[in-house]
């Protein structure tokens, strides 16, 4: 072994020698040093904070009820804060919009499990008279219209249904022999229900024309019901 | 577990006139405490053996009033609540009865009536179509599978609709609490207030004692909690050696 005498004079250590020196002091200060981390452990071993034993312990049992404190008040960063914004967009969105986010879909999976709905007489109906008939070709399909509001809404619903020959493989129809079909409003209306204008002596006509549609179609929708439970 | 639900059928699963109930079978199991109160209730026995005999003999009368009876049910209990999604379940209903008219000859009566046989083929169906998609499910294959599997063993010795029905509203209530369950209190409200609730963002914001921007944020680390607990659940169910869930059987 040798003596104190036997190592070198530390006031003769070159520049680099100290400033690795400095390093390790700064490591030794803050603990980084893995060799000083392993002494500490072994002669002081520090007790392990609540939250880390709350981590360790839900990780173990697989349940993430056991970290009460520490699951919400993380701030969120910006990219999460996209993503929340995105799922309350679906949420809020149209059901295609709903489908297509992959956890506002599994939110509209746990309602369905949850309080499932019921199917509406006439959509039954719909689904099963094609069924009865037996299948042609690629077999029943419905085709869904896209409907925006509430006119389009009952335009949809009275003419929902169309052939569904040409339908490609993932999309739904069904026919309903006879049933009025989704068309165009154009026949409801002459030149004069569309005024060009708004000057002081032009009356808007939109109410009348939305009166108009909707009466429309609400003969058509009445219509479809019927024939749909064979009463027509 | 015990009778929950008092809500009165919706009007869309009014019956016509022609079907007739037996009034003492439609509630006898919510009456005993047993089951949840749902709106199926199957034919009289007597007539819907009639309605299966002449639909075997290529009566599609007979075969659309027996699928008017017990669609909308196989639509709420079996396919919506397994597929998730109204548009998809519908698919599978429509396809349900595809099947059921190209098959119905194959059909042999049973005391416990027609619909156990209906909803293993809609069961079969929402298989198919769960083993195709890549969306997110609250049900495995393996789910359905099982189920199935257990629907067939159990042949014509099996439960009648209005128990079928009660049971399977019930495993799927039962699958959605489990999977909350596995969440933080504070996750588990906020998907219960404001998913299954359908509760205002800003009243369900309130209730937590958080802005609204931050209860967005919330909802999307519980949903984001959910997706991992149900993956989960799903990977120890397949780890057991026989496979069995615990589900009513």
């Amino acid at each position: 072994m040798k003596s104190d005498d036997d190592l070198p004079d530390p006031a003769e250590a070159s520049a680099e020698e100290q400033a690795r020196a400095d390093e390790q002091r700064r490591a030794v200060d803050d603990k980084s040093d893995a060799v000083v981390a392993l002494l500490a452990a072994a002669v002081s071993p520090r007790d392990l904070d609540d939250e880390a034993h709350d981590r360790i312990l839900a990780q173990a049992l697989g349940a993430e009820a056991l970290l009460p404190a520490v699951v919400e008040e993380a701030p969120a960063d910006a990219a999460e804060i996209k993503a929340a914004d995105g799922l309350r967009r679906a949420l809020d969105g149209s059901p295609a919009d709903r489908a297509e986010h992959p956890l506002a879909s599994l939110a509209g999976a746990l309602r369905a499990a949850h309080a499932p709905g019921s199917i509406a007489e006439i959509r039954n109906e719909a689904l099963l008279r094609p069924a009865l008939r037996g299948r042609a070709g690629g077999g029943p399909r419905v085709l869904y219209g896209a409907v925006a509001g509430a006119l389009a809404l009952a335009a949809g619903i009275a003419g929902l249904w169309i052939s569904g020959a040409s339908d490609g493989p993932d999309t739904p129809a069904a026919s309903l022999d006879g049933m009025v079909e989704v068309r165009s409003t154009a026949p409801l209306f002459s030149v004069e229900d569309f005024p060009q204008g708004m000057g002081p002596d032009r009356k808007d006509t939109t109410s009348e024309r939305i009166d108009k549609i909707t009466s429309a179609r609400s003969a058509d929708l009445r219509n479809n019901r019927y024939r749909a439970w064979g009463l027509d | 577990m015990t009778a929950l639900a008092l809500h009165s059928p919706p009007p869309s699963l009014v019956f016509p006139g022609w079907v007739n109930l037996v009034p003492g079978m439609v509630h006898r199991a919510w009456r005993a405490g047993m089951v949840r109160r749902v709106a199926v209730a199957r034919l009289e026995t007597t007539l819907e053996r009639e309605l299966c005999e002449r639909a075997k003999a290529g009566d599609r009368t007979a075969l659309g009033k027996i699928l008017r009876a017990y669609g909308p049910a196989l639509y709420r209990s079996v396919l919506l609540p397994r597929l998730g999604s109204e548009a998809i379940a519908q698919d599978a209903l429509a396809e349900t009865y595809a099947r059921v008219v190209e098959r119905f000859d194959q059909y042999t009566w049973q005391d416990c009536g027609v619909y156990p046989w209906l909803r293993v083929v809609a069961m079969r169906i929402a298989l198919d179509i769960l083993r195709a998609r890549k969306r997110e499910s609250l049900f495995e294959p393996e789910d359905l599978a099982r189920e199935i599997d257990r629907a067939e063993r159990a042949g014509g010795g099996g439960p009648d609709a209005e128990v079928l029905e009660a049971r399977d509203l019930e495993a799927a209530r039962t699958k959605v609490d489990t999977a909350l369950k596995q969440l933080n209190p504070r996750y588990e409200r906020a998907i219960r207030l404001r998913v299954l609730e359908e509760r205002p963002r800003e009243e369900v914001a309130n209730e937590l004692g958080v802005t609204v921007a931050t209860f967005d944020v919330v909802l999307h680390r519980a949903l984001t909690s959910l997706k991992k607990a149900i993956a989960k659940m799903d990977g120890q169910l397949a780890a057991r050696p026989d496979g069995r869930d615990t589900e009513a059987s």
